[in-house]
């Protein structure tokens, strides 16, 4: 993979608008006092920019939690480009929504249901609102897929940038908490199983409810556009990664191994958890390498062993791995370099 | 990087695979009728897979169930008897209902007891189409699931084509499949675009689309793979545009700019010009707005001399399974030498000015094009090339 060089960052979470928001969070190690199994969700007043969201002010909550992560990404890399490729990545995608359509068809009847909310019940429509907004006439996809979403879109954002697609690709991840997701999350943390949903983290996993949130990077093939560090590798079988020994990893799951010698960390009790949340992990992976400090881990356990960084400090990093496992242990790794 | 179609697969209410399915055009057949596959209070026709019964544990997840029969087909008339456990295999496909929580018996238990039904959210959380179809071959490769509304089907191909360039598979399994389901089906009814009677796409008397379901999967492959297990290449993907209106959540830009951009990029991707193409595969709804801006860019890019024609009467609007069955639909045209009828057309729209094929038409050449509208403003065109040899069908007879 072409390295793709990230010269934006837009970032949305129950903590704020804007990576300066993102970064007093990762700095403070800050998690919300949420009961378990709750959800990181986004107050109303953040989403609250008659600026940007005039023109879609009747869209769903989920699409307007996606227009302001692109639209800060793209305002971040100083870029208006229209042919600029985007590709949202989602796990459960506008679900309150869909939901919110059911409640129509049990309580009015099939004939007599809300255009409106059916026309946001679908996945690509926050996509097509960012386009809008942003004025993108470049091609634009809304992917999913529950474990590797972000990792996937990243491999085709290299992908389109190699093949001269586009010169610049705006890629990000976007989760909205619903109250069915968070009984079923509650359900599936209750008894545990391989069931899908990711519910491990390192750290306290039961102390981490559901997260919502966006955030977006704005990638392009120009170094001198670099702002926060590189994607320099995407791997879904974990071979080009491990060959090189980073100076942190993030690691997404509880039971997952590295070389002791190699400190390790995870945000997710900031943010909470998300099928797409290695988004946001890179985020913090792309702040520690602008910053040189490595932040520690929230609601850490020592018991999760000696490399578990307790204490946020100044390091001089170079490379970070970020790496997470699915339900069959498969294992995708993202390479960000300085 | 050249890339061939080594294999096609279909399924849809006009067949249960290609040959059935192009036997239908043949005659003109449109297989529509009344919903039977699920409780509703709408009366619009659509277009059923009567053909297609699903196995006991895909029973619920019917996207997944006629993706794998079409997957199978592909695979076989790919020459993939055996497997594909060795290779670097990526599969993307494009859905709409597949990737959805909106199991209707669901959502009441849950609202009406708070009770959570574990059986309807675990065949979701291992339903995503992509992922299921990736675990059912034991593929090693990337896999991702497209939901781009109509387009979903013609993006999966183009995402396959972008990453077997990029070398990160050697053979991809690309298209779409969508179920005839209960929620779009009342969702389509709100925005006032089904239509009561066959539908019938650029036609001065259009009144709406029909909603269908089905599959369509083309297996792509390297050259240098094809070449290695010495398989013979009649097909070829020669180019993938798309681009987005930036204009509205639900109706395409009134000067259709995006659909002409991403079929100028396609053409360009393909290295030829419009003068080079046979025909077209149309996405043709036959709504009002689709078919009047569809039909203005086709006009403009193509002239009139290029014949072009849309398979939703026969298939009926199949959402995200629709550009993957039409690029599988354009790809056999190609390969036969004839395009069919444009099923329900009749009479010129003056607002449109260039009529569609009336009837099975002869073509020669060598290149076709099938777009693909979507809501959400995105537009995309596929370039297929056929170089004919003296062999079998790519598809299984």
């Amino acid at each position: 993979m072409d390295p793709m060089n990230i010269a934006g960052i837009g970032v949305l979470c129950s903590h704020g608008r804007g990576v300066a928001r993102f970064e007093q969070a990762l700095n403070e190690s800050r998690v919300p006092s949420t009961a378990p199994a709750s959800c990181h969700r986004i107050p109303s007043e953040v989403l609250e920019d008659r600026e940007v969201l005039w023109d879609i002010r009747r869209a769903d909550r989920f699409s307007k939690i996606a227009v302001l992560g692109a639209y800060d990404a793209m305002r971040d890399g100083d870029s208006r480009d229209g042919s600029v490729g985007i590709i949202v990545c989602t796990g459960l995608g506008p679900h309150a929504t869909t939901f919110r359509f059911l409640d129509d068809i049990l309580d009015y009847g099939d004939a007599s249901v809300s255009p409106t909310i059916f026309s946001h019940s679908i996945h690509n429509a926050a996509a097509s609102y960012i386009a809008k907004i942003l004025k993108c006439t470049g091609p634009t996809l809304t992917v999913t897929q529950f474990h590797f979403s972000f990792q996937q879109a990243l491999l085709l954002a290299g992908a389109w940038m190699s093949e001269g697609r586009c010169e610049h690709v705006l890629v990000g991840c976007v989760e909205e908490c619903g109250s069915v997701m968070e009984s079923i999350y509650g359900y599936k943390l209750k008894v545990g199983t391989n069931s899908g949903m990711h519910l491990s983290a390192c750290g306290n996993k039961s102390s981490t409810g559901l997260g919502e949130g966006s955030v977006f990077f704005l990638v392009t093939s120009d170094p001198a556009r670099r702002k926060y560090g590189v994607f320099s590798d995407v791997s879904l079988d974990g071979e080009p990664c491990v060959e090189e020994r980073p100076d942190l990893c993030i690691i997404e799951n509880d039971d997952a191994t590295v070389d002791p010698g190699i400190p390790i960390v995870e945000f997710s009790p900031i943010f909470g958890h998300m099928m797409t949340g290695s988004g946001f992990q890179c985020a913090a992976a792309a702040l520690m390498l602008r910053n040189q400090v490595a932040y520690a881990c929230p609601s850490s356990d020592v018991s999760d062993g000696p490399n578990v960084i307790v204490e946020t400090k100044p390091m001089a990093i170079r490379e970070i791995l970020c790496i997470k496992y699915d339900c069959k242990r498969l294992r995708s790794c993202v390479k960000l370099n300085k | 990087m050249e890339v061939g179609i080594t294999g096609l697969g279909v399924l849809s209410a006009a067949g249960s695979n290609m040959h059935k399915t192009l036997e239908t055009f043949r005659q003109g057949k449109r297989n529509a009728g009344p919903v039977t596959l699920f409780f509703t209070s709408l009366s619009y026709p659509v277009f059923e897979a009567k053909s297609f019964q699903p196995v006991k544990d895909q029973n619920q997840m019917r996207s997944l169930g006629l993706c794998l029969r079409a997957v199978e087909e592909a695979l076989r008339s790919a020459g993939f008897w055996d497997g594909l456990a060795t290779r670097r295999v990526g599969v993307c496909l494009g859905t709409t209902v597949a990737s959805q929580l909106n199991d209707i018996e669901f959502y009441k238990t849950y609202r009406d007891s708070g009770k959570v039904l574990t059986e309807p959210v675990d065949r979701y959380l291992h339903g995503n189409l992509a992922g299921a179809v990736a675990s059912v071959l034991k593929t090693q490769g990337p896999s991702l699931t497209v939901v781009n509304a109509c387009t979903s089907g013609a993006d999966a191909i183009g995402v396959a084509l972008s990453w077997l360039r990029a070398g990160l598979c050697d053979v991809a399994i690309a298209g779409g499949a969508d179920e005839l389901n209960r929620v779009p089906l009342c969702g389509f009814g709100s925005l006032g675009i089904l239509s009561d009677s066959l539908c019938a796409p650029f036609d001065k008397n259009r009144n709406g689309l029909n909603l269908g379901e089905g599959a369509g999967i083309l297996v792509l492959e390297t050259e240098k793979s094809s070449q290695a297990r010495k398989k013979k290449v009649s097909l070829w993907l020669r180019g993938y545009g798309a681009a987005n209106d930036a204009y509205h959540l639900t109706a395409p830009a009134p000067e259709g700019t995006g659909l002409e951009k991403s079929i100028r990029l396609a053409l360009s991707e393909a290295g030829i010009g419009a003068q080079d193409v046979s025909f077209v595969n149309a996405h043709g709804t036959a709504t009002q707005d689709n078919d009047r801006v569809e039909g203005a860019v086709l006009s403009r890019v193509f002239g009139k001399k290029v014949p072009f024609y849309s398979t939703k009467g026969f298939t009926g609007h199949t959402l995200g399974a629709a550009g993957g069955l039409e690029a599988a639909f354009s790809a056999a045209a190609l390969y036969e030498g004839w395009i069919p009828q444009c099923a329900g057309f009749q009479t010129l729209d003056d607002g449109i000015a260039i009529a569609p094929t009336r009837k099975k038409t002869t073509v020669t050449g060598h290149y076709a094009v099938s777009t693909s509208l979507g809501f959400g403003g995105n537009n995309v065109a596929l370039v297929i090339e056929c170089v004919k040899f003296d062999g079998a069908a790519p598809w299984t007879q």
